[in-house]
């Protein structure tokens, strides 16, 4: 035995079962369509075990979309094969999983462009451009 | 240390982006088990708030707790945390020495005055002012002066928080816990030998997003993580529920990851987050690393002791007293005896106390157990240990007869029909002076009123039961 993962605990045990959240996870879905309200589930916060957890993800799929993003440690993000419903992980630099969420919407705000980051890319360029603007001129006097 | 800034603006200085810092508040707000909905919320607020000012003071303590807080934050996202603290007086951390490191704690006294939150790690002695002093000065009279304007005291470890082990018998120093001292402040406790880290910044950060403390237990700890027990959490909890306990440290069963309560693991009767948010980065906890929990997030968890000793084994000297039993020959005719019982009915994960009458839920795991001070011409035969019961479904009229069970020698509820010599052996043993019976562990199937009789049947067919039953009511 080298490691923790050694350790033989095989636990098949179910606690709530994935139904309900399947159901929770419907409903949603009609709410999106309907009123167009997202939701979001915290799976580290239910009473799953690791193997309802696994079965619900295998059960949800993988769809068209996937995405990984480097903020502070990795992030992974892909739609199910049930459109409007994303499974989003954020993991630390130490690839410690932070938080497992299921998002219903139509994309998860994690992926969106926030607007005080395109401010801030918008004055980069603002700055980009004057510089040109200033090569050019001095480029066009020479 | 100090700085005026904003968190977020603070951020934004850093280069770091707006998508990294939702992803902080997701993964906090996780932590502290928020609904997702307020996400939004904790992200206008942290970005809003000034750097908080905090003064930690140490007393009677041995820096554990400090470095579980340190060993906590050591990679990218939790590092936020180090951003949105001013750390203003800490003499182990602080580079400043002497009247430098003084004077400092006197500033921040003095510009966050009634805004800084003062976080205590240590008991403090009152059997003598002298026992621990900082520059002269009592951890007593620090602590009165700096609580005066505080916005909050968090007590961080099981010292600061109940006395922990300063507080041990025989308590030389007279230590005392913050909340005996401090009466009229938001008061948080953070138990734990050392505490787990990352509960103390989730206690900050819901201090700054809600303006106020969390949702508190009885000892003043936060629900959110203190509100569950270890045992709940435990991944080996089905092997304590499926009755697998491993015997000693080396056994075949601790080999196998089995349940270590037989071993003396206080999880079921401790309150904390370990289990779920473990330590290290999530790498293990005490548990998943082959020893039993300690309970040391609990009051008096070190003069409570027996921490190689099963739970139940402890506490069996308190089983109810059933008072002398009653004896039947084999034809059914009364006896005389002098064999007297004890038992009783504790559910699982509550305070562990037995009770001979008691009401539980179908979802409370339970345990009944009971002793029998066998007289002594009746020591040393080997004698079948009986368990019977007689059950009514809860809406029975008062006066309808009651339906008899028997146990068997697998644990199988069977019908009886009320006569001794029909009862079938629970198990079979030699009886010793004091012999214990373990009933049953787990959950009931169904609602009602239960009478549990327990007892022996001698070779010559002699029946010593119980006369007082122990009474349990099972409801939804």
């Amino acid at each position: 035995m080298s490691s923790l993962k050694d350790i033989p605990i095989q636990v098949n045990h179910t606690t709530i079962g994935i139904l309900p959240l399947l159901y929770e996870i419907h409903h949603a879905l009609t709410k999106l369509l309907k009123d167009h309200e997202d939701t979001l589930i915290d799976l580290r916060n239910l009473p799953l075990s690791s193997q309802e957890k696994q079965n619900l993800l295998n059960t949800l799929g993988k769809g068209e979309i996937s995405a990984e993003l480097n903020a502070l440690g990795r992030s992974l993000v892909w739609e199910t094969q049930f459109a409007g419903v994303w499974v989003v992980e954020h993991y630390n630099t130490e690839e410690v999983l932070l938080s497992q969420t299921v998002e219903i919407t139509q994309i998860p705000t994690i992926l969106k462009s926030p607007l005080e980051d395109v401010q801030a890319g918008l004055e980069r360029l603002e700055e980009q451009l004057s510089v040109l603007r200033l090569e050019r001129s001095e480029e066009k006097e020479t | 240390m100090s700085t005026y800034q904003t968190f977020g603006s603070q951020l934004r200085n850093h280069g770091i982006s707006r998508r990294s810092f939702l992803k902080f508040c997701t993964a906090m707000s996780s932590l502290l088990a928020l609904p997702p909905a307020m996400i939004p919320r904790m992200v206008h607020a942290l970005e809003n708030s000034p750097r908080q000012s905090v003064i930690w003071l140490s007393f009677q303590e041995c820096t554990g707790c400090t470095e579980s807080f340190l060993r906590a934050h050591t990679s990218s996202v939790e590092e936020l945390i180090f951003d949105l603290l001013s750390l203003d007086y800490h003499h182990t951390l602080q580079a400043a020495a002497g009247e430098a490191a003084e004077n400092a704690l006197a500033i921040a006294r003095q510009t966050h005055a009634g805004n800084y939150i003062l976080i205590v790690e240590g008991a403090i002695p009152l059997a003598n002012p002298g026992y621990s002093t900082i520059a002269g000065t009592s951890n007593l009279d620090t602590l009165t002066q700096l609580a005066r304007d505080a916005k909050a005291i968090i007590a961080v470890g099981t010292c600061a928080s109940f006395g922990g082990i300063p507080h041990a018998a025989p308590n030389p120093t007279g230590a005392v816990s913050v909340e005996e001292i401090i009466t009229d402040k938001p008061l948080v406790n953070i138990s734990g030998c050392p505490p787990v880290p990352v509960l103390i910044t989730g206690v900050i950060v819901h201090l700054l997003t809600f303006g106020q403390l969390p949702e508190l237990d009885r000892f003043k700890r936060p629900a959110t993580f203190f509100g569950s027990t270890v045992h709940k959490g435990c991944y080996r909890r089905p092997f304590f529920n499926d009755g697998q306990f491993a015997e000693s440290f080396d056994d075949d069963g601790a080999k196998q990851g089995w349940c270590l309560f037989k071993l003396g693991c206080k999880g079921i009767v401790t309150n904390n987050a370990c289990a779920t948010v473990k330590w290290n980065q999530e790498t293990s906890f005490p548990i998943q690393s082959g020893h039993g929990c300690l309970g040391c997030a609990e009051p008096h968890f070190w003069d409570n002791g027996s921490f190689y000793q099963s739970l139940y084994a402890s506490v069996a000297k308190a089983l109810p007293n059933l008072g002398g039993g009653q004896a039947v020959d084999k034809n059914g005719q009364p006896l005389l005896t002098q064999t007297t019982f004890a038992g009783g009915i504790a559910i699982a994960e509550g305070e562990g106390n037995f009770h001979q009458v008691l009401t539980v839920r179908l979802t409370n795991e339970v345990n009944i157990q009971g002793s029998v001070t066998v007289t002594p011409a009746h020591q040393n035969q080997v004698a079948d240990i009986l368990v019977f019961a007689a059950y009514k479904p809860l809406l029975a009229s008062l006066d309808s007869p009651p339906l008899y069970f028997m146990l068997d020698s697998t644990g199988n509820i069977l019908p009886w029909n009320e006569v001794p010599a029909t009862l079938v052996p629970f198990q079979q043993v030699t009886l010793n002076a004091v012999t214990e019976v373990k009933m049953y562990q787990g959950l009931f199937i169904a609602t009602g009123s239960l009478k549990v009789s327990f007892g022996y049947r001698l070779p010559d067919g002699v029946v010593v039961t119980n006369s007082k039953t122990i009474d349990i009511t099972i409801t939804e």
